[in-house]
């Protein structure tokens, strides 16, 4: 290079600049650059508060809007199907419920192995037979003493017909009874069985199909474990001798069921099951219905503009429903009421099967919520995360809701909502907050 | 001879810094900021500028070829050159009693260029616009009638590219040049609302994705009336800008004109240069809202270059400059200018076949009605290889 002079070429600042090493400096330069890069990388954020005072862009209005999204209601029952629920009611609720129970024992063991040793014995007398039943001591209620009484409900005739096997709970089939105290001193309640009656059976070979109900005049309502997993199920106990020192056999409920040997919901629905003698009243005009004994569930289904759910995105969806006075048993106590999802497709045109196939909405963040069935007004049910989740469904899946209550199978309690035919400001509607999708990009 | 050795052949040492850097600004940028008086509008101006002409705060910038501005510069280049150039800024916004930091990073500048004959031909691509910010505040919702706290957020990532292909050559001592010009580019920006009852309400996120393209031309000329000194001239004639949604036109504007004058002198090694521009931003209004109002500003800056060591026995560059100008993009009715202290080193990693160029950039944002300001700091490491 030649030397040329510059501006910043006096003795001084030469000197400065001399003493430093200028390849090592170079160098250090290099790396200096190298780390300030990498540290870029790492992010950094504080704080907000000049926002929005110089954020680019002010926040759209939320729209609100209260929509006659309903466009379809109805009341489908009953559910559950005989006794495909874990617990059951046995009540007798004067002049409002009343139910009877059914267990059968359609295989009963004949023989039996005697001290736990390897030779079995013919069962042939017996002794201490008992139908134990499980109680939910909680749920259950039981203000007065009352009496349990057994009856023999086998039978010949059609045991698929309700009218028949009511008619076999009378005075010359009852086999035995139970007094009851108003507290229940354990969980489990032990009717006694006639030996002599079992006994015969088994030697038979014949099936066991006992029945249970309340005495009448008592106002009760026990929840019965109908089947679990564990041994809260009904069941035959006895000895299988008369000496005592033989260990108490225990038979489960089990039916066949003509037909049915392969359905094991059918024969689950056939093993323990509650009889209705009385159940709750007919659903009044204008009006659907939630709970009640059998219970009800209500269909709703939903027509929302494809604005909303596909060019929006919806902050908040309130069901709104009108709650009218049910009378029924219980009609103090609260009951809940969980939304459920349709997800059956518009091919299914059976309500009551597209209701048995609706999805817990729980699982989409949506909780029950508790009304008291006496109660009256406006009832808000929060469906935001369900009517998001819309848009974004098949097109063949119904949008609709299924209200179920939380103690179907074991309540009788009852809601009652106006519905579709109603005047228009009881109606079921839909409340919704959305905010219109719109070009934001664009500063 | 070094010369003869070729960049892949460098000493251990300088390569491994090299790689290094090379691989930290190629990396994807990554920003994070928010609101913040350069993130108006469409975003902001980086300026098309090369770490060399930053270090002069643009003053070079007429005669430097790495930078959009001059075609005509590209006469200049040598056989063939490839640069790469990454800036992370450092930025701390006050607006009254609170203040914000951020950092964000940007790879504003990548160029390729070859000789063929007398005409120097430039590729490149440059920062128009940057925009990227993410921004979280309080904010309230009124639903059914009552006020329902919110936290609002809106991230947005993209910029605009000013990409160029310009072709430059030398006659006598007059350079000319002509460039076309492509604008292009795209906005992702996310827009999210919580509300602190999550039970009640659903959270709003939404995403939104916008590309752009225009195009333009530019001309310029250089002329050296005596040895040491010499003058230049360029001019960007906008085209049709438009902002798309898929296939589809959302909004049109123009790419926005410019016309930049620069001298300089060079005198024992040392140069000094002046350079002023006018660049008409107002042609963009129309792209976005009305709340997106640009206006046309006027820039200035002068800068020194002078050498001081040598590495290899290739002298070290070190540059200095100051530079005042005005953001495009109004935030209300109040405009945004900047000053800017500039200082940077050209640091001969090869001779002349590898440069690193660093510039450090001390800049001071204000509103015309005095109510926030903004610092920052920004670091520019450019990469320029000459095979």
């Amino acid at each position: 290079m030649p030397e040329r002079s510059s501006l910043f070429d006096w003795p001084g600042f030469r000197s400065v600049v001399d003493a430093v090493r200028v390849r090592r400096f170079a160098l250090l330069a290099c790396v200096a650059g190298a780390a300030a890069m990498a540290s870029a990388c790492t992010e950094d954020f504080e704080g907000g508060g000049a926002c929005p005072a110089l954020c680019p862009q002010v926040q759209a209005p939320f729209l609100d809007t209260v929509l006659g999204a309903v466009a379809f209601d109805t009341t489908v029952g009953p559910f559950p199907l005989l006794g495909l629920s874990p617990t059951t009611m046995l009540a007798s609720r004067g002049d409002t419920i009343e139910t009877y129970l059914v267990v059968r024992f359609d295989s009963i063991r004949s023989t039996f192995l005697p001290n736990d040793g390897t030779t079995t014995q013919p069962i042939s007398t017996i002794d201490s037979s008992v139908l134990r039943l499980t109680i939910d001591t909680i749920a259950s209620r039981t203000p007065t003493p009352f009496v349990l009484e057994l009856f023999d409900v086998d039978s010949t005739l059609s045991d698929t017909s309700a009218a028949v096997m009511r008619s076999l709970f009378r005075p010359d089939r009852k086999i035995g009874e139970l007094s009851v105290a108003s507290e229940l001193g354990a969980t489990f309640l032990d009717i006694p069985v006639p030996n002599a009656y079992l006994a015969s059976r088994i030697v038979a070979g014949q099936r066991v199909r006992l029945g249970v109900r309340i005495a009448s005049g008592a106002n009760i309502d026990l929840r019965v474990q109908a089947f679990t997993a564990g041994s809260g199920n009904p069941r035959l106990r006895f000895d299988p001798a008369t000496d005592t020192i033989y260990r108490p056999l225990e038979i489960l409920p089990n039916t066949r069921v003509p037909g049915g040997e392969s359905d094991d919901f059918l024969l689950l629905a056939n093993t323990v099951y509650a009889l209705t003698v009385r159940g709750s009243p007919p659903v009044p005009p204008n009006t659907i219905a939630v709970g009640g004994w059998p219970g009800r569930r209500v269909w709703l289904r939903f027509e929302i503009p494809r604005i909303i759910t596909d060019s929006s995105t919806v902050v908040r969806a309130e069901l709104l429903l009108t709650q009218r006075p049910s009378f029924g048993a219980d009609r103090g106590d609260s009951i809940g009421v969980q939304p459920y999802l349709g997800v059956s497709s518009n091919a299914v045109t059976d309500l009551y099967l597209a209701a048995a196939l609706s999805a817990n909405a729980r699982l989409a963040g949506v909780d029950s919520v508790r009304f008291v069935p006496q109660d009256s007004g406006q009832r808000v049910f929060n469906i935001v995360n369900v009517v998001r989740n819309w848009s974004a469904l098949d097109p063949n899946i119904t949008r609709a809701i299924v209200l179920r209550s939380n103690g179907e199978g074991v309540s009788s309690s009852e809601l009652y909502f106006f519905d579709l035919s109603a005047p228009a400001d009881l109606r079921p509607r839909l409340r919704v907050t959305y905010l219109p999708r719109s070009e934001f990009a664009l500063p | 001879m070094m010369r003869s050795t070729g960049v892949f052949t460098l000493c251990p040492r300088v390569f491994g810094v090299c790689a290094a850097l090379t691989v930290l600004l190629t990396v994807s940028s990554r920003a994070n900021a928010q609101g913040a008086l350069s993130a108006q509008g469409f975003g902001y101006p980086p300026g098309g500028l090369s770490a060399r002409s930053l270090g002069t705060a643009g003053a070079t910038g007429e005669f430097d070829y790495l930078s959009s501005r001059n075609p005509a510069a590209a006469s200049e280049m040598g056989t063939s050159v490839l640069s790469v150039q990454g800036a992370p800024e450092w930025r701390t916004v006050s607006l009254g009693e609170s203040s914000e930091r951020s950092l964000l990073q940007r790879t504003s500048l990548v160029a390729a260029g070859l000789r063929i004959k007398r005409v120097g031909l430039l590729f490149s691509g440059t920062t128009l616009l940057d925009r990227s910010f993410v921004s979280e505040s309080p904010g309230t919702a009124i639903i059914d009638g009552a006020v329902v706290p919110t936290t609002d957020g809106l991230e947005a990532r993209g910029a605009m590219t000013e990409m160029r292909v310009s072709a430059g050559w030398t006659w006598k001592r007059v350079g000319v040049g002509v460039a076309a010009v492509a604008v292009t580019g795209e906005h992702n920006v996310v827009r999210a609302r919580s509300f602190p009852d999550t039970l009640r309400f659903g959270n709003v996120l939404d995403s939104s994705r916008l590309g752009f393209q225009g195009i333009g031309a530019a001309v310029g000329v250089t002329w050296r009336p005596v040895n040491d000194l010499s003058v230049a001239a360029s001019y960007r004639l906008g085209g049709p800008l438009d902002a798309l949604r898929g296939g589809t036109t959302l909004s049109s504007a123009n790419v926005p004109g410019r016309l930049g004058l620069g001298v300089l002198y060079q005198g024992g090694g040392t140069a000094l240069a002046l350079s002023v521009e006018q660049v008409s931003w107002s042609a963009m209004n129309g792209l976005g809202t009305e709340a997106s109002l640009a206006q046309d500003v006027t820039n200035w800056s002068v800068g020194v270059e002078f050498p001081s060591g040598t590495l290899r026995r290739f002298p070290i560059l070190w540059r200095a400059g100051y530079a005042q100008r005005g953001l495009p993009f109004l935030l209300g009715d109040a405009s945004v200018s900047e000053r800017g202290i500039n200082g940077g080193v050209g640091v001969p990693l090869a001779g002349d076949f590898a440069t690193l160029d660093l510039a450090v950039q001390r800049s001071q944002r204000s509103l015309s009605t005095g109510d926030s300001r903004e610092n920052a700091w920004g670091l520019t490491a450019a990469l320029t290889i000459r095979p």
